[in-house]
Parts: C-alpha cells; sequence; structure tokens
C-alpha cells in the first residue's frame, strides 16, 4: 500500500463526506424528475420537481410516531436504514480516490452492497402485518364460510415472499450486464475500467456496450421495483407491499433509500459505460457524470409509464432472454475487449 | 333440478384446509387500491396460483328495499336514484318505467328519446370508468388517465342536459323534468362531443388492442366459457363476451325505433370482456345520436295527465351497463309503495368470476375480478317481506342455487 | 420549515363506506382526470393509512364497516385532518333521515362524526371535482396551521 501523504488522505476525507452529501442532495430531486415526465406523458401537469422526493422526506420526518404493529419493531424501523448505509458504501467506493484502499474499489464489492440493498425489502416483509389486510375488523371466519382453518397471510408477508423470488430472477440481468465492461477491461477493479475508456473511448458506443447498456436498464427498472418489474410491491394486490407499516421518520428513511439506489445504480451506469468517475476533485468530471446520471432514470419513466405490472408468467421468460443475451455478449467482449 | 345439476360442493368449502393443498390464504380488504367499493375477497393460493376464493358482499348495504316501503310512489323513485352513483339513471328509469307499465302512463315520443340518450349516455361513462379502472389494477396509470380524459365531455354533456354530472334525475313519472328537453344548440353539442368521442375511441381501442404487455396480461386469462357462464346466470357483456347473445334491448319497446348492434364474443377472457364493453361505447355512441335527432327542438317531454291509483305487483326489466336490472312493486290504493324488489346484476356476475378466477396467479385473479365490473353499491342480498309480513334474507348461496 | 414541508408533499387517503359510490368516482375524477389533477397542487393519492396525512370519507358508514374505519383511522399518524365528502358523510342523507313505513335504514352507525373527528364538509351529492379540490385546500391550510 502506498505511503498516505497528506494530499491523499484529503482526498479520501473529500470521497467519504463530500460524494455522500452530494448524493443525498442531488438523489431527492430524481423521484420528482421522474414523476414529472410520467405526468407529461399522461398529458397533465405533474406535481412540483422537488414534491416526490425533497419534501415528502421532510414532511414525514416530522409527523408523530405512532406504535409499528410488527413482530420485531426495532428491526423493521431500522432495515431501510441499513439500506441507506449500503448505498453510502456503494457511493463511496466508486470514487477513484477509494479505488487503492483494501480492494474496496472493485465490482465484487458493490455488487455484495446491492444485494444487501434487495435482501432489506425481503426482511421488512416479514415484519409486518399492517392494518390493511389480515388484521382488518371484518368477521371472515364465520361459520359456513370456507377453509375457515386456513394459515392466512398478510399482504406484506406475501410481498417477501415476491421479492425474494424478485432477488433469483431479476437481479441476474443487472449482475451480468455489469460483468461485460469487466471482460471488456480485463479487470474488475473500477479504476482500471474507467482507465480503458480513456479519451472519449466510450464503451457505450460499442455494440456489445449497447448491447449490455440496455440489459442494464432493465436491470435498473428490475432492482427499483418500478413498472414493469414491480411485481413485489404490487399496487394491483399487494398495496405497497413490505413498506405498508412503515410510518413518520422510518418512512421518509425508506423514501431516502430509493432515492439514494436510483442515484447509485445510475452513478454505477455512468461510471461502467461511460468511463466518467464520481470523482469530486475533478469539475469538469463530476458535473458531466451529474447530468449523465438522468439518463437512466429518465428513460425509466418513459418505461414506466407505458407498462403494466407484469406477472412472473412473463418477468420470468423476459429476464432468462435478457441474461441469456448479456452472458453472450460478455463472451464476445472478451475477446474484442482491449 | 336434480341433485347433479346442483352439485355446488366443488366450491363448498367442505373438508379441512390441510387436506388440499393450500399454502396459505391471502384476504384482500375492502379498502384496497384495487377496488372502487368495499367488498372482502379471501383468496387460497398455492405458488401464487389461486386456487380457491371466496367473495363477501355485504359491508355496502344499507337496506334501501326498507327504506321504500309505504312511501309515495314519486318520492321513491328519486330515491332509487341513490342505489348507485355510476348506474343512477338505471334505478331511476326502471322504477319509474314499472309504475307507468302498471297504471298505463302514456310517455311523449320525445321523452323517450331523452330517458334512451340518458342510458346510453350513462353507459359510455359508466363502460369508461370501468377500462380505466381496468387498466389501473393491471398498472398501467397512463391508459387509465388517457380513458378519464375522454369521460369528461360525456360528463359535462350529461350536466348541460340535466344541471348534474352524477345523479341527473332525467325521467319523472310520465316523461322526462321539462329542463332536460334537447333544444337545438344543445343537441349541436352532442353530435360534436359524440363524433369527437367516436374518433378517440377508436384511436384508443387500436392502441390499447396494439401493446404487446397488456394483451399477454389479458389474453387467456380468467377464461369463462359459454357453459360456466350459463350455470352461473352471468349477464350483460361479461355474458356476452362468452358468448351469450341476450341484450335485453332487444325486448324494450323503447329500443324499437333505433338502428343498433349488439356486440357478442366469443373468447370469454379478458380481454374479450374489456373489448366488448370499448366496442359497446362506440354503438352507444350510435343509439345517442339517433335519439338526438328524434328529440332535438320537441319540447313536448312531460304528460301530466294521469291518476295514481292501485296496481298491482309490476315487473321491469331493462339493460344497463353492467347487465340486466330488475324492478317490482305494486301500488296500494294510496299511491304508495309496497314490496319493491331491486335485483341488479353484479350479484350473478361476481358469482361467476369468483368460479372462474381460479387457475391464475393472484394479481391476475384481481384483475379477472374486476373485468366483470362489479357495481357492489347495487349489488348486496335484497330482503324478502313475505305477505304475512316476515322478513327473510337471500344470500348468496340461495341465488346459486337458482331460488325465487 | 415544518409548514412548508407539510403544504407542499400531502398525501389523500379515501375511504369509502358503503355509499352509493358516486362520491368516490367524483373523487376519482378528480384525482385522475387529466383536466381537473389533483397532483398539481402537491396532493398525492394513497392507500396506505401509514403514509396519509388527509383521510376522505365517503358514504354513510355502515355498521359493519365502522370499525375498520375507526382502525384506518388510528392508523394514520399525526398530524391528520378528516374530510367528510358528500352529503352521506355529513348527515347520512336519504338512508338515515327517510323511510316509509318501516322508518329509515337500521343498517347505518350515522354520519362520519359519530365514529371519527370531522375537520371538513363538503356537501353536494356528489360534489362536483372542483369542490373536492377546494376542500383538499381547506385541508392543507389546516395541516399546515397545526404547529404540533
Amino acid at each position: 500500500m502506498d505511503i498516505l501523504d497528506a494530499e491523499t488522505l484529503a482526498g479520501i476525507l473529500v470521497a467519504s463526506f463530500g460524494v455522500p452529501m452530494l448524493a443525498i442532495s442531488y438523489s431527492v430531486l430524481l423521484p420528482g424528475i421522474v414523476r414529472k415526465i410520467q405526468a407529461r406523458i399522461q398529458q397533465r401537469i405533474g406535481p412540483g420537481i422537488l414534491t416526490p422526493g425533497f419534501f415528502a422526506i421532510l414532511k414525514f420526518m416530522f409527523k408523530h410516531k405512532p406504535v409499528i404493529s410488527s413482530p420485531m419493531p426495532t428491526l423493521y424501523k431500522w432495515s431501510p436504514s441499513l439500506g441507506i448505509a449500503a448505498m453510502y458504501f456503494v457511493v463511496i467506493f466508486l470514487t477513484p480516490q477509494w479505488a487503492g484502499i483494501l480492494g474496496l474499489g472493485s465490482l465484487v464489492a458493490i455488487i455484495g452492497l446491492l444485494k444487501i440493498e434487495e435482501f432489506v425489502y425481503v426482511v421488512m416483509g416479514y415484519l409486518s402485518s399492517s392494518i390493511l389486510s389480515v388484521r382488518l375488523p371484518y368477521p371472515d371466519t364465520a361459520k359456513g364460510s370456507k377453509w375457515s382453518d386456513a394459515h392466512r397471510s398478510t399482504l406484506e408477508n406475501w410481498g417477501s415472499v415476491r421479492m425474494w423470488k424478485m432477488i433469483v430472477f431479476s437481479s441476474l440481468p443487472l449482475y451480468v450486464a455489469m460483468f461485460i465492461p469487466v471482460a471488456f477491461a480485463g479487470s474488475i477493479s473500477i479504476a482500471d475500467i474507467v482507465n480503458s475508456q480513456a479519451g472519449g473511448n466510450c464503451f457505450i458506443f460499442r455494440v456489445p456496450g449497447a448491447i449490455g447498456a440496455a440489459v442494464y436498464f432493465l436491470g435498473y427498472v428490475a432492482i427499483l421495483n418500478e413498472y414493469p418489474f414491480s411485481i413485489g410491491k404490487a399496487k394491483a394486490d399487494l398495496v405497497e407491499g413490505p413498506m405498508l407499516e412503515l410510518a413518520s421518520s422510518w418512512r421518509a428513511s425508506y423514501y431516502l433509500m430509493r432515492a439514494l439506489v436510483m442515484f447509485a445504480v445510475s452513478s454505477i451506469f455512468v461510471t461502467l459505460f461511460f468511463g466518467v468517475p464520481l470523482d469530486p476533485l475533478n469539475g469538469y468530471r463530476i458535473i458531466v457524470h451529474l447530468v449523465l446520471v438522468l439518463v437512466l432514470p429518465a428513460l425509466g419513466a418513459v418505461l414506466s409509464a407505458f407498462s403494466p405490472i407484469l406477472t412472473f408468467r412473463q418477468v420470468v421468460p423476459v429476464s432468462v432472454v435478457a441474461t441469456v443475451v448479456g452472458f453472450f455478449t460478455f463472451v464476445i467482449s472478451m475477446g474484442v475487449g482491449g | 333440478m336434480s341433485a347433479e345439476d346442483n352439485d355446488y360442493s366443488e366450491f363448498m368449502g367442505k373438508g379441512k384446509a390441510r387436506e388440499r393443498t393450500f399454502e396459505t390464504e391471502i384476504p384482500i380488504g375492502f379498502v384496497h387500491s384495487a377496488l372502487l367499493e368495499p367488498y372482502r375477497t379471501r383468496y387460497f393460493v398455492e405458488d401464487e396460483i389461486v386456487k380457491d376464493c371466496e367473495i363477501e358482499m355485504d359491508p355496502a348495504y344499507r337496506g334501501i328495499e326498507r327504506i321504500l316501503e309505504g312511501m309515495p310512489v314519486d318520492r321513491a323513485n328519486i330515491i332509487t336514484e341513490r342505489i348507485c352513483g355510476i348506474c343512477s339513471n338505471g334505478h331511476l328509469w326502471n322504477s319509474v318505467r314499472t309504475a307507468e307499465a302498471g297504471l298505463n302512463i302514456e310517455i311523449p315520443k320525445a321523452a323517450q328519446a331523452i330517458r334512451v340518450l340518458a342510458e346510453e349516455l350513462e353507459r359510455i361513462h359508466s363502460h369508461l370508468i370501468f377500462i380505466a379502472h381496468a387498466c389501473e389494477v393491471l398498472g398501467h396509470e397512463t391508459f387509465a388517465y388517457r380513458s378519464f380524459l375522454m369521460r369528461e365531455p360525456v360528463m359535462q354533456i350529461l350536466y348541460m342536459i340535466s344541471g348534474n354530472r352524477v345523479n341527473y334525475a332525467i325521467p319523472v313519472l310520465g316523461g322526462v323534468r321539462p329542463r332536460t328537453q334537447i333544444a337545438q344548440w344543445k343537441g349541436k353539442a352532442i353530435l360534436e362531443a359524440m363524433d369527437k368521442l367516436d374518433a378517440n375511441l377508436k384511436k384508443f381501442i387500436e392502441r390499447f388492442l396494439a401493446d404487446i404487455m397488456v394483451m399477454s396480461r389479458l389474453k387467456g386469462v380468467g377464461v369463462c366459457d359459454k357453459r360456466t357462464a350459463i350455470k352461473y346466470h352471468a349477464v350483460g357483456p361479461t355474458a356476452r363476451a362468452s358468448g351469450i347473445d341476450f341484450d335485453w334491448r332487444i325486448k324494450m319497446p323503447e329500443y324499437k325505433d333505433f338502428d343498433w348492434d349488439m356486440v357478442v364474443l366469443d373468447e370469454g377472457d379478458n380481454a374479450a370482456r374489456v373489448k366488448t364493453r370499448a366496442l359497446e361505447c362506440l354503438v352507444s355512441a350510435r343509439i345517442a345520436r339517433q335519439a338526438v335527432e328524434k328529440a332535438m327542438g320537441d319540447s313536448d317531454v312531460l304528460n301530466r295527465d294521469w291518476q295514481l291509483g292501485s296496481m298491482a305487483i309490476q315487473h321491469s326489466y331493462i339493460e344497463v351497463p353492467r347487465g340486466e336490472l330488475y324492478h317490482s312493486y305494486r301500488l296500494d290504493d294510496q299511491g304508495r309503495i309496497r314490496h319493491y324488489i331491486v335485483r341488479t346484476p353484479t350479484v350473478t356476475n361476481l358469482a361467476t368470476m369468483e368460479v372462474v378466477c381460479v387457475g391464475d396467479q393472484l394479481t391476475d385473479a384481481v384483475v379477472t375480478l374486476a373485468t366483470c365490473d362489479p357495481c357492489l353499491t347495487c349489488c348486496n342480498r335484497f330482503v324478502v317481506i313475505d305477505e304475512r309480513g316476515r322478513e327473510r334474507s337471500m344470500t348468496l348461496q340461495d341465488l346459486r342455487r337458482g331460488g325465487s | 420549515m415544518k409548514a412548508l414541508a407539510r403544504k407542499r408533499a400531502i398525501h389523500v387517503m379515501l375511504v369509502y363506506t358503503g355509499g352509493c359510490n358516486g362520491c368516490d368516482i367524483e373523487v376519482v375524477a378528480a384525482v385522475y382526470s387529466p383536466i381537473h389533477d389533483l397532483e398539481q397542487y402537491n396532493v398525492m393519492l394513497t392507500w396506505n393509512p401509514r403514509e396519509a396525512d388527509i383521510l376522505l370519507v365517503t358514504g354513510p358508514v355502515t355498521k359493519k364497516i365502522a370499525p375498520a374505519l375507526k382502525a384506518i383511522y388510528d392508523a394514520i399518524p399525526e398530524p391528520k385532518v378528516v374530510a367528510a365528502v358528500g352529503a352521506c358523510a355529513i348527515n347520512g342523507n336519504v338512508y338515515k333521515n327517510l323511510g316509509g313505513d318501516l322508518g329509515p335504514s337500521t343498517e347505518i352507525a350515522g354520519p362520519v362524526e359519530n365514529i371519527i373527528p370531522v375537520d371538513a364538509r363538503v356537501p353536494g351529492c356528489p360534489p362536483r371535482p372542483e369542490d373536492i379540490i377546494a376542500a383538499a385546500a381547506a385541508a392543507i391550510k389546516i395541516l399546515s396551521g397545526r404547529s404540533d
């Protein structure tokens, strides 16, 4: 390991504190932009850009905290914060300043942290029992009703089961697509992938890169549980899925977690496929990076405005096809890479 | 009816749940994003496939027939409008029609045309709400917004004719309210709006049927073949999507002079049910145009010389947006209502869907229930007060047995 | 800051308690019709009581729904505002107040204020979407004026 001089240390400090602050303040704009694009497609004026992200989070922080109905309330309430912590580390591991430290500037670390975030949903769904499902005061199991001794699940439990299935099926395209630039650059270190695209030689402008970007886009929509891959928290039958019991500041933390996931996954895309890193010490690069981060959310907004919820009947074939396409592109990129 | 005809044991739920392979039960409660009206469904699922289903419909029971017992007939007619907010004109028209048939009241031609116009406009706006709701349950918000955008002009027309967007109170005993006569300028506005609606709706239907993702969700799901539809007494567009070619408008004398087609499809799946209603909107626009032409400029819309007296039990059936609506009552010698019975289409339509949604995934089953266009506020059980003054409730089980 | 946040992001939940559904259709038209579009006023429709600030109640409350209405009201975190939409929610309308020989309906647990406290009332049978938007604006004023 290199000797830590003052300049490198200062760079690491800026990356560890400045970049997450930037990420948080920028990411609370993203839900509003998405909603506005969807509203314009639907031929109406939507809410203000700051409303679904910034002001909603603030408002929820000021609400009183009710008693959460859950077998393990503390774990349930703090699960979104675990997701926020995972995203914090993703964002700082993407910076060039962290590239050499303990090998953490590599793709494997990032994928592990994203897996933690996906698992948060499963944990939350298992641990909650809201008023809207089984607990609604209604005489269901009266005399003469069908199967009155059946086991009853809450909507969130079912959401948790579905999120588990989504981890298996729909995160595969995302991870396969992330490995395509690895094949191109010949290394899992993010710094190497960025340097192999130096001088405007962006991977996305080459054919395997474009296909990889398309597969990555599908994976982005799936990890965010947006339409058409929102079966885990489908509004049609699960109302909101595992997030039903979150209230006041814990709901604010969930909104923030989701905004940060939007930012982090887009940021990974820009770093891997455009070769523009999240470098706090280079003003030009960081501005280009922030502008390019808007590409995936905007495309995601257009796709989700024009699609219904797809059930597992359709999600499984789509993600199998995407994974297979991604795998072949990976094999091709190994030959192409330079 | 022999025991084999009425073997309903497969859905009576006999036996223990553990003996059947149910993983779990998921209740979808009466406050939910997929329901517009309160009804409780219990789905018994195994690995996302619905193996059985039970629907409980009575949260919205308000006892309308009980309120109407002994009321003067013209007051009672207006109250029946509040049975349902979407099909309000259907209830009022049928209620007024029953008394007019029994008391032999003549209706002017223009008034008949305006009543038909109101019913067809109501059919259009009800079907457009249904399409918006079905798209919402599918998850496609954009189509829902487009459908509501198409519906707004229809509401504005109803507002222009009658003075209110919902609960328009157009028919009265003897004709229609004088305020609702169609002047020349109103008639022109309605014709223009119908033309625009035609054009927009045709574009929307083409776009809808060409969308791969939406059609893959709707085609082949919730298949209700003709035999099932007949066995469980499905009515209205739900039945016509399964190949049953009956529409009460064939038999109603008010529709005799109109030129229209009945929309019948064969597939019986969710896509067919949505398509039937979309095509019926186009047919309704045609009938509405003819009705406007018949009624435009005519100011003789109310017949005031008739006598109120007693009337034996009179039955009346009309075709409302969801199917067959039945009203019946008798009048005693002071003109007060006795033994009002209202039987609405959703009772049997929803029962059919309860059987049809088995075998699909949970999300698809919720869509299947939504495609029969349930209107729970009409539905519920009705109270039969027989001549000895005893009350007897009829439940869904009685109706399934073809009870009377 | 609190008042600003409460004014700029509002979540509304709709509970239907067994009415004729006319008011529900008008509320849904106010939200989902691009002409009226409640979202442009930063009011978003939700179906989760834990997320809601304003509760819109329609319908005369039938006896079967009354406990569920109370439970949903209790599940909403403070500060909250209840708006009774339509004549049924305000005073029971035709179901509670009219009757022939057998009297009015025995299935109504009363207008909404018998079960939960009401802050805003929107009259009409049904109220027009413009009235519902005005009610949302009045409820927002109450909400942002609360200092707790």
